[in-house]
């Protein structure tokens, strides 16, 4: 079964090849013009996974300073008046409580006195 | 790894090889691409005549050739030059059917046979020679009658001599399709023969 289609296929090749399309003459100019082309066409750059590369790692470590230098800018905050303005008032505020504090101390005392 | 490496140094260091021009010319001599042209020329012209005819055949084979210079340096070393050719030779080929297919009416020109006819000739030569246009003609017919992938797979394996797997690496098809494809390629031009007459 096989053999018959080998055969076959064996002869449709050998005619083919036997009579094959002859393509026309090129044009006599036509080197010339292709080299004419080629000289004036720059060859295009590959894709560059390298500087694909550099291109990521700058991204990345640009993000990462942004990312590290949140905490940074809580802690710089306060500048030097608003600590000073802090510091009074929890000064104030101590007083403050200390007042109280006595004051219903020595008002508890009055009414166990009395 | 050190096979891939040792043929790349290989391919590269052959004088007159075509990976060798290939470096050349990436180096910027521009006029060694002249000779890659000479020498691959003939292969691209016969294969492009087969599957798209004569009607702007000079075009398509510049429309290779420069393709193939601006790619150059997406070539790589390790491969054959002659089958990246063949890949872009193919996409040439491609894009002309899709631009017939928006035209539809353009068909190839199978008379330039008879433009080509060395009439000088006489008596049983003539008749020889005769006969023999007409058994290329009908060849050229028979193949313009397959689709540009049956077409391309017959042209490539038959009359091109490219192995199976080539063909498969140029068109990127699995080698049992370029198989099926070779099948029923040589099945319809078989059956056009057969009807105008041939006997195979």
């Amino acid at each position: 079964m096989n053999k018959p289609n080998f055969d076959s296929d064996r002869n449709l090749v050998a005619f083919l090849k036997q009579n094959q399309p002859i393509p026309p003459a090129p044009d006599p100019n036509l080197q010339a013009s292709i080299m004419a082309q080629v000289s004036t066409t720059k060859i295009s750059s590959p894709f560059n996974f390298k500087k694909l590369g550099l291109i990521s790692a700058a991204i990345v470590t640009t993000l990462s300073l942004v990312i590290m230098s949140q905490p940074r800018q809580m802690q710089t905050a306060f500048n030097e008046a608003e600590v000073n303005k802090i510091d009074n008032s929890l000064i104030n505020n101590w007083h403050l409580a200390d007042e109280e504090f006595t004051t219903g101390y020595s008002l508890i005392n009055t009414s166990s006195n009395q | 790894m050190v096979s891939v490496v040792s043929t790349k140094t290989r391919l590269e260091s052959q004088p007159e090889s075509d990976n060798y021009l290939v470096g050349l010319c990436l180096q910027g001599h521009t006029q060694i691409f002249s000779q890659l042209y000479q020498r691959h020329q003939q292969k691209v012209r016969s294969t492009l005549y087969q599957l798209c005819g004569s009607d702007g055949l000079d075009d398509l084979v510049q429309e290779v050739f420069i393709r193939a210079w601006k790619g150059l340096a997406k070539f790589r070393q390790t491969a054959q030059f002659s089958t990246w050719l063949y890949r872009i030779t193919w996409n040439v080929a491609y894009d002309r059917r899709r631009n017939y297919a928006k035209n539809r009416s353009r068909h190839i020109n199978v008379e330039d046979f008879t433009e080509a006819a060395d009439l000088s000739l006489s008596g049983a030569d003539k008749v020889s020679e005769l006969h023999k246009m007409h058994y290329q003609d009908l060849v050229q017919r028979g193949l313009i009658t397959l689709s540009l992938e049956h077409r391309t797979v017959l042209v490539m394996h038959d009359l091109e001599e490219l192995s199976q797997k080539e063909i498969a690496e140029i068109i990127h098809i699995p080698v049992g399709t370029v198989k099926s494809r070779l099948f029923h390629a040589r099945a319809g031009l078989r059956k056009f023969l057969e009807s105008q007459g041939v006997e195979i």
